[in-house]
């Protein structure tokens, strides 16, 4: 009798174990799910997924704003800071087990991955009853919609500039490059100065960035919408946008070939390529205006930055990369109004004032220094990537880069590959237009 | 009448047993069984996260779609070289170190507890850490080669394929032999001392001590510590991720990096189920060729 007492006890306990573990997705746990419980004090608990620097004063920000809400409105927020790359991969380990949080940061990137997937929430209505939407640009409007459906709450946007130490420059009596011709012209920068004149993204989703950038300079596209709302990569059915593929890829092979750049950077991602600019390693390289954070931190190299756009080929056009960061809120969510109305208040004048005011999506916010004007000076050329499934797409664009800088293969080769592995990835994901 | 006053004494042993194993069986079933059941059904049918339209029964296309993949010769090969470099050279350094550490010094006890410091230091920072030193353009490692006089211009170890992946099962030995080493270590504090005395009479030098008789008696923690050890190595993950992510241009890509891009990056969960499954399919091979080679050891040594 006792050890049938014994026995039923520990399958007592095991039960209940297994229901505490699965009942995680129900319980106002820090590692994600969203839930519908309320808070202490009668409000709903949002989950929020983050993606700030620690210590930068976006976080400050945030950090006082979202304690702001609360009290305001009663509510409770669990915040979770991640980098983008840990929270992409969390989104989507979650997802698949039905246990999200309620609102994410994002980026652009992710728009067609996610709404693919269905776990995106249909802002339109609630985006269309919201007061503040006048504040948006078209381009902003545009940057969160897919498939005439508004999926994201804008936080942040920037576009990408040439940032030059001036000085640096000014030392080595070099003029800032304005084409792809004045920059590969720099041949003995790096003999003069002991560094290189500038550096590339070769790993992680930068260098994708990069290279579409790069791209767009002679108007093409990694992947065209075609008739029936699918995608498609045409640089192989067009003699013209193939010749302008090749090209960029012989710019990248010229860039190392003439020691324009350390040809170390084949494994640089943007860890590493912004901590050469911020630390003066380099003397120039496109990145964004998150680097006025590095001011501060490194006051004797920042403060010689010039903001330039981006080097373009003399047979080519001006383009930017403009990132557009969007607020997602999970379909799975508990608590869409409320994860909602945070994702508003994140785009508020007073909050984008607090934390983003070099980069605010708002026409209403910006400052005079040189991190906003400059940059949204260069936004009329902005391009983003087309609204598919971009894992495969950019993991292709960097095995190219690889392929031209580290396998030597044929620009014109890589061009081709890189057309036919795009539109492997397209059809995969049930994108690709037949 | 009820039931159980039926049963015999064995048969009611046997339902006690059964009723006391059953927490274990339902934790077994829900937390291995079911999800290892999950991954091998997933094999053979059609899974995208994506790709709503990739549905059924996939028969054996999900391992076409892998050993067609243009890496995956590569990844194989890389998976060997990682995995027998890094285990014999975890096996020579931790035994080094052991029959060093073994012998009576002053400071004994701070070096045995010095050397299982990479031990303890968490793979992220382990891996981060060695990322950083071995940077081309501010690590230490090519500063000293450079000061030294060994070398004129930096080596980039990481991103650069031809030293890629001989750095990365550099890095890992030096954070695994630690646990050969007090492994060894541990054993050869059980040989009795005689053993060593009495060849030691009978002529035997050094070497011949160590070989004919502390070798053969660290067989079975040798045979546990390595069997564990290439398991451990041929499905290791995060070092690897941390300090490479596979790169440059999948010079270190091993199977679990690969299960991770096909699963993560192209979202084709059926590829990366078949992947899986394959490397599952090999480590159920090499168990039992430890069973086999364990009983055989037992058998012999008793």
């Amino acid at each position: 009798m006792k050890r049938k007492l014994i026995a039923a006890l520990l399958c007592g306990t095991m039960v209940l174990s297994m229901a505490a573990c699965s009942g995680g997705g129900d319980s106002g746990s820090s590692d994600g799910g969203g839930d519908g419980e309320a808070s202490s004090d009668g409000g709903k608990t949002v989950e929020l997924w983050t993606c700030w620097t620690e210590g930068a004063d976006t976080e400050k920000a945030g950090t006082e704003q979202i304690a702001k809400w609360e009290e305001e409105t009663g509510n409770k927020v669990n915040q979770t800071n991640f980098t983008y790359d840990m929270l992409h991969e969390k989104i989507l380990t979650a997802a698949a087990g039905g246990n999200v949080p309620d609102l994410i940061w994002g980026l652009p990137e992710y728009v067609g991955e996610f709404y693919n997937m269905g776990i995106l929430e249909d802002l339109t209505d609630r985006f269309n009853g919201w007061d503040d939407k006048s504040a948006l640009s078209d381009a902003v409007v545009n940057a969160m919609t897919i498939d005439d459906k508004i999926v994201g709450i804008p936080y942040e946007m920037t576009v990408r500039a040439y940032l030059v130490h001036e000085d640096q420059f000014k030392d080595a009596n070099v003029e800032t490059p304005a084409t792809w011709e004045d920059l590969l012209k720099l041949t003995d920068y790096k003999e003069k100065n002991g560094q290189y004149p500038t550096e590339l993204a070769c790993t992680g989703v930068r260098s994708a960035q990069e290279l579409l950038v790069y791209l767009a300079q002679y108007d093409l596209e990694i992947a065209s919408a075609q008739d029936g709302g699918k995608y498609k990569c045409t640089w192989n059915d067009n003699k013209e946008e193939l010749e302008n593929a090749t090209k960029v890829f012989q710019f990248y092979k010229d860039l190392v070939d003439k020691g324009i750049i350390d040809e170390n950077c084949k494994n640089w991602g943007w860890e590493e390529t912004d901590e050469n600019f911020a630390t003066g390693i380099v003397g120039s390289y496109v990145t964004g205006n998150w680097l006025a954070e590095r001011e501060e931190g490194n006051a004797d190299t920042m403060g010689d930055v010039l903001v330039a756009p981006i080097p373009y080929p003399s047979d080519g056009q001006a383009a930017t990369y403009m990132e557009c960061k969007p607020l997602f809120i999970l379909s799975d969510s508990k608590n869409k109004e409320e994860a909602f109305d945070l994702a508003c208040a994140f785009c508020s004048k007073e909050w984008q004032e607090a934390g983003f005011a070099d980069r605010s999506p708002r026409s209403d916010v910006s400052t005079e220094s040189k991190w906003s004007k400059d940059f949204q000076a260069l936004s009329d050329t902005g391009i983003t990537f087309p609204p598919v499934t971009l894992g495969g797409v950019t993991q292709a664009m960097q095995d190219a880069m690889a392929k031209v800088l580290q396998e030597g293969e044929s620009p014109e080769e890589t061009a081709k590959w890189l057309c036919d592995a795009v539109n492997k990835s397209l059809e995969d994901s049930g994108e690709l237009s037949e | 009448m009820k039931t159980s006053s039926k049963l015999t004494r064995d048969q009611r042993k046997l339902k006690t047993a059964f009723i006391m194993l059953l927490p274990a069986l339902v934790f077994l079933a829900l937390l291995i069984a079911f999800p290892l059941g999950k991954v091998v059904h997933d094999a053979f049918t059609h899974v995208h996260l994506i790709n709503k339209s990739m549905t059924g029964f996939a028969g054996i296309e999900n391992f076409k779609t892998i050993t067609e993949d243009e890496h995956f010769v590569q990844a194989v090969k890389n998976t060997i070289l990682w995995t027998i470099f890094s285990v014999a050279g975890e096996y020579l350094m931790g035994m080094i170190t052991a029959v060093l550490l073994n012998q009576k010094f002053k400071g004994r006890a701070i070096f045995r507890t010095c050397i299982f410091i990479p031990w303890l230091v968490p793979i992220i920072v382990a891996g981060m850490t060695w990322d950083w030193m071995l940077n081309p353009e501010f690590g230490i490692v090519n500063y000293m080669l450079k000061n030294m006089g060994l070398i004129s211009n930096s080596i980039n170890f990481l991103g650069d394929s031809k030293y890629a992946l001989a750095t990365v099962i550099f890095v890992n030995i030096w954070r695994s032999f630690p646990y050969y080493t007090i492994s060894f270590l541990s054993a050869m504090q059980s040989i009795p001392g005689d053993l060593a005395e009495a060849a030691s009479i009978d002529g035997a030098g050094m070497f011949r001590r160590f070989f004919s008789v502390t070798l053969p008696q660290l067989r079975s923690v040798s045979l546990v510590i390595l069997f564990i050890h290439v398991i451990w190595t041929a499905v290791n993950f995060d070092f690897i991720w941390v300090m490479t992510e596979g790169g440059p241009n999948y010079a270190t890509e091993t199977l679990p990096v690969m299960i991770y891009r096909y699963s993560m990056r192209k979202f084709d969960v059926g590829a990366a189920s078949a992947l899986s499954t394959m490397m599952f399919t090999v480590m159920v091979v090499l168990f039992i060729f430890y069973y086999r080679k364990r009983s055989q050891l037992s058998e012999d040594m008793a």
